[in-house]
């Protein structure tokens, strides 16, 4: 239990400054003004007692201004009510406290990142110090993070547009050229019309009928009557077959590429899941046949649409790179991926498994690790698997694990929670 | 005339569906027999005879690249076409000798009939068949070894540029017919038909040429003292020279650039025949040039006794196979005999035949060189023939 809060300090406005006494040793200060995090100093009653120079650097307010005032009533560039939390919470129970990604927006720099520890100091000193706040500039490597983030994306958006294209041009071929025949169809029918217009017209007039009879008996042998008939409602098949198959994977670009923004919202996982399968279409069909169980009672989920389709589409990619392996070590037949999804009572619950080489024991603590890989360069960067412990657990609460067996394959289990997880914040 | 054979192997019945049905326009022409798998054309290969394969590159168990593989080994004479609709740069470059012609799915029936048919047409240049198949089997042509060298310097290391890839490309036959052929397949899907080598070589970028160059090895050099029945450096010579003064006939005629661009490339590869018939014949091309102070005809004409075609005809067959425009090929193949292009106008015809005697009439102690007089009054430019020399010799004395 900490020995003081805020509450039980009396005559808080009387002394504008610590007392000698209660002043840091010179020797401190020497010290605390070298180190090169921010440090903020607090007193029982959340005076300033320490400002170093990074924190005049940073905060854009030099030592002076500051000292014996309450942080509360300074303005300083964050704006963060966590930060005011942080502290409350800090000297209610003592244990440090972490603040992530504080942006400073200084009138007189570029916005910097901060991450910030709220540590309570042992009570009982001669120090007057009894809160710390202990803050390092992670602008830098936050924006290495997201560099590497976008890289990880634009490698993988060229990867799929190649695959799409193909897929698209598959059916765009054989649409092209049905319709083309229908064209060509259409205009020997017209020649075969014509004559029959003119058969009726000698008919009418009762005359000259032996001849166009023969004329036109040329144009149907010409126009292949018999196999337009047979053909033509056979290219208007395949021609509606294509736009849909067209379509189908333009719906699913979209869905794909809706991402729902960075708010959590409802997502019909199946759809979702559904939608990636036909966008990474070429990554598995000559390796795989792919089949789906999809629980229908599964209820939308509180999730990040965009983040979790990226987790399906490395999970997938995964699949059928780890089926291409084991052909490449010598099995003729196809692979399979079944991706199945099952409502359980706490959970919504995705399984992808493969019939790939499964993962081989020595290696399974590393899988979630970032840029751990076993693949050759070009193929994979060591990023998906980390990318996906970071969405399914970290930003949507949920689970990651899988089961693998040498030769055997492997399946990944995803479960993500039903509702959002309540309590923090 | 007799009917073509034409074999598509794709494995989406749907694509074969609908390739049969638009090409259904030339079923009194063409025999069309369509096939869902490279084993099941490798089977049809063996029944019945075919003049061309078109196959998809991206099938399961057997690919395109496999099936062509056999097919240019098996079956040498049969025209070899990509019809793809993933043709990557690594996919390019793994059927760059395998393939004489890619084209992109979606592609239209129109686009595919009229390649079909350039192809067939081909024949009217060359209808040797034993000649045929050697020319179909060529993959690469080589290069001069020195120029090999240079390219190869050229691509690595830190400060590799591609104009001086360029550059340097652009005064070998070999290379620079390859990447006519590599820049003018539907990989880059460009609607416009590249004749100018420095753009093709920026078009493909330097780690194509990279990966052509280091990996597939297209650019490989000849060895001159195997090849001792042809002067290389004296082809080479007189090639570039010819490439020159073709382009500065057209230019002198005020043609328009993309025309002044085929005549230069034309002019260029003009005798490219003859690379391949040292390559491919050397000992019995060799007696080409033995002959007694009796025999006055042109080696061409020797050319022509000897195997059935001169290397104007087996120079623009491959060309052709290779899918350069019609243009070239004409002034490639009738260089020494243009009435036979049937081609009215002036043009890169013109051109090319006036270029190459040009270069032969300027070379020291040469005599005037006998052309066709005939076929330049017929279209028009008897009377300008003399500036155009004129222009030439300028250009020739600043290059001095």
């Amino acid at each position: 239990m900490p020995t003081s809060s805020p509450s039980l300090q009396p005559d808080a406005g009387l002394c504008r400054r610590p007392e000698p006494s209660r002043r840091l040793s010179a020797e401190t200060e020497r010290l605390v003004a070298s180190i090169p995090s921010l440090l903020v100093g607090l007193d029982d009653s959340e005076r300033i007692v320490l400002w170093n120079a990074q924190a005049e650097l940073l905060l854009e307010s030099p030592a002076s201004k500051v000292l014996g005032r309450r942080l509360a009533d300074i303005d300083l560039p964050w704006k963060d009510e966590r930060i005011a939390a942080g502290i409350t919470r800090c000297f209610t129970d003592g244990q440090p406290v972490r603040v992530e990604d504080i942006v400073c927006v200084r009138p007189g720099g570029d916005p910097r990142v901060l991450g910030l520890t709220i540590h309570s100091m042992a009570a009982g000193t001669s120090s007057p110090l009894a809160l710390i706040l202990m803050g390092a500039d992670i602008t830098e490597r936050k924006q290495l993070e997201e560099q590497l983030a976008q890289a990880q994306k634009m490698e993988a958006i060229g990867h799929m547009a190649a695959g799409i294209a193909h897929e698209i041009s598959t059916p765009a071929q054989f649409v092209g050229d049905n319709t083309q025949f229908l064209r060509e169809a259409f205009g020997d029918l017209q020649q075969v019309l014509t004559v029959y217009a003119q058969l009726a017209e000698a008919v009418r007039r009762d005359g000259g009928q032996a001849a166009i009879l023969k004329a036109l008996e040329a144009a149907i042998d010409d126009a292949d009557l018999v196999y337009l008939g047979d053909e033509v409602p056979n290219a208007i098949e395949h021609i509606l077959n294509g736009v849909e198959r067209i379509s189908k994977i333009v719906r699913s670009m979209k869905l794909f590429a809706h991402t729902g923004g960075e708010e959590k919202t409802l997502v019909d996982l199946n759809e979702a899941i559904e939608s990636t399968i036909v966008i990474t279409r070429n990554e598995w069909k000559y390796l795989a046949e792919l089949t789906t169980a999809f629980d229908p009672e599964l209820p939308p989920v509180p999730c990040l649409r965009g983040e979790f389709n990226q987790v399906i589409l490395n999970l997938i990619t995964n699949a059928a790179h780890a089926i291409a392996d084991a052909a490449k070590a010598g099995r003729e037949t196809k692979g399979r991926i079944h991706i199945a999804t099952r409502a359980e009572p706490e959970w919504a619950e995705i399984r992808v498994a493969d019939t790939g080489a499964g993962i081989p024991e020595a290696i399974r603590h590393k899988v979630f690790d970032l840029f751990f890989t076993t693949k050759e360069e070009g193929r994979g960067s060591g990023q998906g698997l980390a990318l996906a412990h970071a969405v399914i657990v970290e930003q949507l609460g949920g689970q990651l694990t899988f089961e693998s067996r040498e030769g055997g394959g492997t399946t990944f289990i995803l479960r993500l929670p039903r509702e959002e997880p309540g309590g923090h914040g | 005339m007799d009917r073509k054979r034409l074999l598509f192997v794709d494995d989406e019945p749907m694509v074969l569906k609908g390739l049969q049905r638009s090409l259904r326009g030339m079923r009194r022409e063409w025999d069309m027999v369509f096939m869902g798998s490279g084993r099941e054309a490798l089977d049809a290969m063996q029944r019945e005879s075919f003049d061309v394969v078109i196959s998809d590159m991206r099938m399961p168990e057997m690919d395109g690249a496999q099936l062509l593989e056999v097919v240019k080994a098996d079956h040498p004479h049969v025209v070899r076409i990509i019809l793809s609709g993933q043709l990557d740069r690594e996919m390019t470059l793994k059927s760059v000798r395998l393939a004489h012609q890619l084209l992109s799915k979606p592609c239209e029936a129109a686009v595919l009939r009229d390649a079909l048919a350039r192809t067939f047409a081909l024949n009217r240049i060359l209808a040797h068949e034993g000649l045929k198949k050697v020319v179909a089997q060529i993959d690469a042509l080589p290069s001069m070894p020195a120029m090999c060298m240079e390219v190869m310097e050229a691509v690595q290391g830190p400060e590799a540029s591609i104009q001086k890839v360029a550059d340097i490309i652009a005064r070998d036959l070999g290379m620079a017919a390859k990447i006519l052929q590599m820049v003018n397949s539907a990989f880059f899907g460009l609607c416009r038909r590249v004749t100018d080598i420095r753009d093709a070589v920026v078009l493909l970028g330097l780690d194509a040429i990279r990966s052509l160059v280091l990996s597939v090895n297209v650019f490989s050099a000849f060895n001159k003292a195997n090849l001792s029945c042809l002067d290389f450096d004296g082809l080479w010579d007189h090639s570039l020279a010819a490439g020159g003064y073709a382009r500065q006939v057209m230019r002198s005629a005020e043609q328009p650039p993309e025309a002044v661009n085929a005549a230069f490339m034309a002019g260029m590869l003009h005798d490219i025949g003859k690379l391949i018939l040292a390559v491919n014949f050397g000992d019995a091309y060799r007696s080409v040039f033995d002959v007694s102070p009796e025999d006055t005809r042109p080696a061409w004409a020797r050319e022509q006794a000897l195997f059935g075609a001169s290397h104007a005809e087996i120079g623009a067959y491959l060309m052709g196979l290779w899918g350069l425009e019609t243009e070239l090929l004409a002034a490639i193949a009738f260089h020494h005999d243009p009435a036979r292009s049937r081609v009215g106008v002036f043009g890169p015809v013109a051109a090319v035949h006036l270029a190459d005697r040009f270069e032969r009439e300027m070379r020291p102690g040469s005599a005037l060189v006998i052309g066709d007089d005939d076929y330049l009054q017929t279209i028009g430019v008897g009377g300008q023939v003399e500036a155009w020399r004129q222009a030439c010799a300028d250009l020739q004395g600043e290059a001095s």
